[in-house]
């Protein structure tokens, strides 16, 4: 069966900077993987790929089966992709319970009053603060409950693919702990697909099966996480390898 | 200047309301106006400079549509039947135009960046402005007399007339709806979203060109039926009186914030009102005046308008 | 999207520096535009209406102008600029029908009274951005047209205005349409002859530096408030010079020709033409005055024509008809010359003199704190850079770097703490002050000027070592012609020390990627700086141009120099730096040499997370 996401040489420039070159990867159904790399690898950059907000300058993006470089960004998540930006991005001056209802606007199916009601349950199941604060502002929560506000608002539409773009960002420790094990929760209890970019590569890598490395543009390593978490090069991608 | 009644102290209470209810009246205009430049700068950041042109334009369409042969069919249809007829049909012709607009001189601009499109909004106001005089001649043009019976009666001891309720009830469902639609639908949440963060409702399936034809729809539909209204209410209409109208309801929407929905409506209304009493009380030829100051001030001060929020700049 | 981004992409759009129509040609057709305007009223077919419509052009000429300076030079977006135009007018017409004093002594009284008076309403409304000054100056120019309505004091004469203002008298009295043509002109060349000379000096360039990137300008050392106020005065006084002639030409004026429609036209006048383009000015007011004019059969339609134009215009030629072509170096250098100067003392390279025994420590960093709406992005920071060496500043994303930097630069101020230059404290001076100071920096996301050539954007560096103002500028002082050359020549010299004199005339926005950052580099060494702080260097580069830039940063050092950095890629934090500080949540958490950096398990969980759940 062809995996559920395929990435073929995929080549990405921002002007004359190529912030993506010759990137392939695939995530298979019900699968954690994990791009890993510094700062300015251009792991947010897949993402956007991805999702459509960056139009790539050669390459193919399959999922499942279906071309994307052709698909408007906006009808992506009717088809089952959900991204979560870097930085949250909530939206501020709408209520929890308003973002939380966006989530599904792109999805025709879900529509029906019922249907969302059944996701916005086990949304609020899964992050039982959110419901507690459904008539707050957004931008009153606080960085991890808006994290948690952001994967539920991806979670509604019920994805089969979730692309998460550092959830870990920013946050306290405690709180990182918090959004990694809700993580595996999702995973498991939702049966999705996730694309994980990470900063924090030892927690990413536990989540994970497998994992890519990027540096520069250039998937450098890749395989079983178990293998990389032991893999000197992981940590020579972001603190640098010279041997002292 | 006109002397105030302030002194004669039986009328001093009555002069009051009627003064609140005109100033009410005034401020619906304004506030249908100061709706469509908030939802476009919400949403596209941009001041549309040819939405008070499009107000003058919905208040000729409702001269055309209320005077000669077309006016012998709007008769025909009775009191409300007629003044629903033409709203509508001046929401519609406006709202077309306004979509014209966006896609005539907005659309191929935006990448050449904010200052020309200042420019084509300018232009596109000339344009509109010109287009009005051409068409119906440079001189003011009169709305029928009687097109609302001109009742004058008491209610809750505050004497108003038939047209100022027709009028502040049109405004006020109108604005009820758009409340409704802006706050409580979620059509209305993609649009705030729209306005807050494209690319993040991109991301959750929001088609932000829709929304965009939206706002540029609904926002000169409802300009159109305020100048409709205000022609009925004035009954003089001249081809340039977008440019003052538009500067004041403008004024409205900084006053509520820009971009900020409830605001524009608030803004509107408190413009109207205070305008008014300024009139009555201080002084009619010198209100304008402090109506400008009173922007300046906001902006100095507040601004994000009495509704808004801070938000922090980012290097 | 920012007015630099779009001045970018109007750039972008437009030819390029070298091409379309190139210098000389230009100069060919000014100068046959100049020799129609001196010959066109003598012309045997042209009568008095015509005349009055070159007057016309030459009114919206010089209002073109005097905008072009707030809206072309600095990009200030000013829809109102016709109330310094009324003023002008008001207190000529004033002045001369109540006290007779002759019109042409107004001239400087009536420019005068329009600065003070933008002066004086612009000053607490400048730190305004974009649409909202856009909308301030709207209202400012309706309180003014209203005010002449209502007839203050019965100085105004309310909507029916004054009438009975005197003609002009210079040596003869001032009559005949012919003559004010020629009295109009003539200010019109001097004016334009002048705003050219400061358009090529520091203080022109100060303009353009705000106008593609104030928080770039700001943090090279200029000055932005006084020039934007500077600009608005200067603006108001050439418009309130407009107001003065037109008065006395038409003998009587009403607040019907100061409309909020006028300053649309004004604004239009100088997009049309192209922004900070002097020619382009009075081109923009020739095509505003004479289109309606030969439009006029179709009398109805005319203004309708107009509006669609403007349109057409900004589809199709967004950059202007004649956008400003940006001197050469070899031209700047010339316009100096002229007369001869004083021989500018030679200025080799950019050293800065070390005393390297005398004191170590060069910036301190006690105890900072910052935090914004409740989320904190440093808080108990501190930091030491040693003078003569490199320090590298690195942490996980969001550790709260770039924050530091800014606290450093005077960009943002610190809620607590102090940061201490050469044992001072500069947490509370102004982003231009701490440059003046000795601080210059690069920034993230590169901000180079994209539509100035590379030499004037490394001339921002120079800005706050010089010291011309306007009318050392204008009246090209010797003093100012020294200080210029002297600008030159180290700005070169800058361009050259990261290899960049080739580029040298071409516009910013033309180079590569990479050579901007040199570009950035470059503009930060021309501040004579002892401490230059670089945001991420080598973000964007390839391996190859990494080691290049490790190179020029040791040699920089070498020659004497203190830089801080920030920095994700740790190829270069190796090969560079003496001395790493980490970051994480807003704190110092470890530093050291990088060697121990990358063994220390506190770094290493900042940046690979912790492994225990």
């Amino acid at each position: 069966m062809a995996p559920l996401l395929e990435i073929k040489d995929l080549c990405l420039d921002y002007g004359a900077v190529r912030a993506l070159n010759s990137v392939s990867l695939k995530v298979e159904e019900n699968e954690i993987v994990t791009v890993l790399g510094a700062n300015g690898a251009g792991k947010t950059s897949l993402l956007k790929a991805i999702s459509g907000l960056i139009r790539p300058s050669k390459g193919s993006i399959q999922f499942r089966g279906e071309d994307l470089s052709r698909i408007q960004a906006f009808s992506l998540a009717g088809r089952g992709i959900a991204h979560v930006p870097e930085g949250r991005r909530v939206f501020s001056t709408l209520s929890v319970q308003e973002n939380l209802t966006l989530g599904r606007y792109g999805v025709r199916a879900l529509r029906k009053k019922a249907d969302l009601d059944n996701l916005e349950e086990r949304v609020y199941a899964l992050f039982p603060i959110l419901k507690e604060r459904r008539s707050q502002l957004a931008g009153t929560l606080s960085g991890g409950e808006q994290q948690m506000l952001a994967i539920g608002r991806a979670l509604v539409s019920s994805p089969s693919l979730l692309l998460l773009d550092e959830p870990s960002l920013g946050l306290a420790p405690i709180i990182v702990q918090e959004i990694f094990s809700l993580i595996k929760k999702i995973h498991k209890e939702e049966k999705i697909a996730i694309l994980l970019v990470e900063q924090n590569a030892r927690k990413a890598l536990k989540a994970a099966s497998r994992a890519y490395i990027l540096e520069l543009g250039k998937i450098v390593v890749s395989g079983d996480s178990a293998d990389l978490a032991q893999d000197p090069r992981v940590q020579a991608a972001y603190l640098g390898a010279k041997a002292c | 200047m006109s002397r105030p009644v302030f002194f004669d102290k039986g009328k001093k209470v009555s002069t009051f309301f009627e003064q609140l209810v005109n100033g009410l009246t005034v401020g619906s205009f304004y506030a249908l106006v100061a709706l469509g430049y908030s939802m476009v700068y919400g949403v596209m950041k941009l001041i549309n400079f040819a939405h008070g042109d499009l107000f003058a334009l919905g208040a000729y369409l409702g001269y055309s549509l209320l005077t000669g042969a077309t006016g012998k069919i709007t008769a025909s249809m009775g009191l409300w039947g007629g003044i629903g007829f033409t709203a509508l049909l001046v929401a519609l012709s406006v709202a077309l135009a306004g979509v014209l607009v966006e896609r005539i001189a907005y659309r191929p601009v935006y990448p050449s960046g904010r200052l020309s499109l200042v420019v084509s909004a300018l232009g596109m106001a000339i344009f509109i402005q010109n287009a009005i005089m051409a068409i119906w001649g440079s001189r003011p043009r009169a709305f029928p007399a009687s097109v609302v019976p001109s009742l004058r009666f008491s209610l809750f001891g505050i004497p108003v007339t038939l047209l100022q309720v027709t009028i502040l009830g049109i405004s006020f469902a109108l604005m009820l709806i758009i409340w409704l639609i802006v706050e409580k639908s979620n059509f209305g949440a993609a649009v705030r979203a729209s306005a807050l963060d494209r690319e993040t409702a991109t991301l959750l399936g929001i088609d932000v060109r829709k929304v965009i034809f939206f706002v540029f729809a609904l926002g000169p539909g409802l300009g159109g039926v305020a100048g409709l209204m205000n022609g009925l209410y004035y009954r003089a209409i001249s081809f340039n009186m977008g440019w003052n109208y538009g500067l004041k309801a403008f004024t409205a929407t900084i006053l509520g914030g820009i971009g900020n929905i409830p605001g524009a409506m608030l803004g509107g209304l408190i413009l109207g009102v205070v305008e008014s009493l300024l009139a009555g009380y201080v002084s009619g030829a010198w209100k304008d005046v402090f109506v400008f100051i009173l922007l300046i001030a906001v902006l100095i001060f507040r601004p994000t308008g009495l509704l808004g929020e801070k938000t922090a700049e980012k290097v | 999207m920012n007015l630099s981004s779009s001045i970018l992409k109007r750039i972008l759009h437009a030819p390029d520096n070298r091409g379309g129509l190139g210098g000389t040609q230009r100069r060919r057709i000014g100068i046959a535009a100049a020799a129609f305007f001196a010959l066109f009223p003598l012309l045997p077919f042209v009568d008095n209406y015509w005349i009055d419509v070159g007057f016309y052009v030459g009114i919206y000429a010089l209002l073109g102008l005097s905008l072009n300076i707030v809206l072309g030079e600095v990009g200030l977006f000013d829809l109102g600029h016709t109330a310094f135009y009324a003023i002008g007018a008001y207190v000529t017409a004033i002045l001369n029908t109540r006290f007779h004093v002759p019109i042409l002594l107004l001239l400087p009284v009536s420019a005068i009274a329009a600065g003070l008076f933008a002066w004086l309403v612009t000053a607490p409304i400048i730190h305004l951005k974009g649409d909202y000054l856009c909308i301030v100056t709207i209202g400012i120019g309706e309180i003014v047209r209203l005010s002449m309505i209502n007839n203050p004091l019965g100085l105004t004469g309310g909507p029916n205005g004054i009438n009975g203002i005197d003609n002009p008298h210079f040596f003869i009295p001032i009559l005949s349409s012919r003559q004010f043509y020629y009295l109009l002109w003539a200010i019109i060349g001097i004016s334009a002859f002048l705003l050219t000379r400061l358009q090529r000096s520091r203080v022109g360039r100060a303009w353009n530096y705000i106008r593609e990137d104030e928080t770039a300008a700001k943090a090279l050392g200029v000055n932005v408030r006084h020039y934007k106020l500077s600009a608005f005065v200067l603006g108001a006084a050439l418009a309130g010079v407009a107001g003065n002639i037109y008065a006395s030409k038409q003998m009587s004026i009403s607040p019907e020709s100061f409309t909020f429609m006028e300053s649309s036209l004004l604004f239009c006048i100088v997009l049309l033409g192209g922004l900070g383009s002097i020619p382009g000015s009075v081109i923009g007011a020739f095509v505003v005055t004479v289109f309606p004019e030969i439009f006029r059969p179709f009398a109805k339609y005319r203004l309708m024509f107009f509006g669609l134009a403007l349109l057409v215009m900004m589809i199709f030629k967004p950059a202007g008809i004649l956008p400003r072509l940006r001197d050469s170096g070899e031209r700047l250098r010339k316009a100096l010359e002229g007369k001869k100067t004083g021989k500018s003392r030679p200025n080799a390279v950019p050293v800065v003199e070390t005393d390297r025994a005398e004191q170590k420590l060069l910036l301190c960093i006690e105890n900072l704190g910052l935090s914004f709406g409740g989320v904190t992005a440093v808080s108990g920071m501190e930091l030491e850079v040693d003078k003569g060496r490199i320090t590298a500043l690195i942490g996980p994303n969001g550790a709260g770097k770039t924050t530091v930097f800014n606290i450093i630069t005077g960009i943002y101020k610190p809620m607590s703490g102090r940061i201490l230059l050469r044992g001072k404290d500069i947490s509370s001076k102004q982003p231009y002050q701490i440059a003046e100071e000795g601080v210059a920096r690069t920034f993230q996301n590169i901000r180079i000027f994209p539509s100035l050539t590379c030499l004037e954007n490394v001339l921002c560096g120079q800005h706050s070592r010089g010291k011309a103002g306007f009318f050392a500028s204008m009246l090209r002082l010797p003093s100012q012609r020294a200080e210029e050359s002297r600008m030159l020549e180290k700005a070169q010299a800058c361009l050259a020390r990261v290899g960049l004199s080739d580029s040298a005339d071409s516009l910013a926005a033309a180079l590569p990627y990479g050579k901007r950052r040199y570009l950035e580099i470059a503009r930060a060494l021309a501040a004579e700086p002892e401490l230059i702080v670089l945001d991420e260097p080598s973000s964007g580069l390839n391996d190859a141009e990494t080691v290049e830039l490790a190179a020029l940063l040791k040699s920089l050092v070498r020659e004497g120099l203190t830089i801080f950095l920030i920095e994700h890629d740790m190829n270069l934090v190796d090969m560079v730096s003496d001395h790493v500080v980490v970051m994480q949540s807003g704190k110092k958490i470890a530093e050291g040499p990088m060697c121990d950096m990358r063994q220390d398990p506190k770094v290493i969980e900042a940046y690979l997370g912790s492994d225990e759940d």
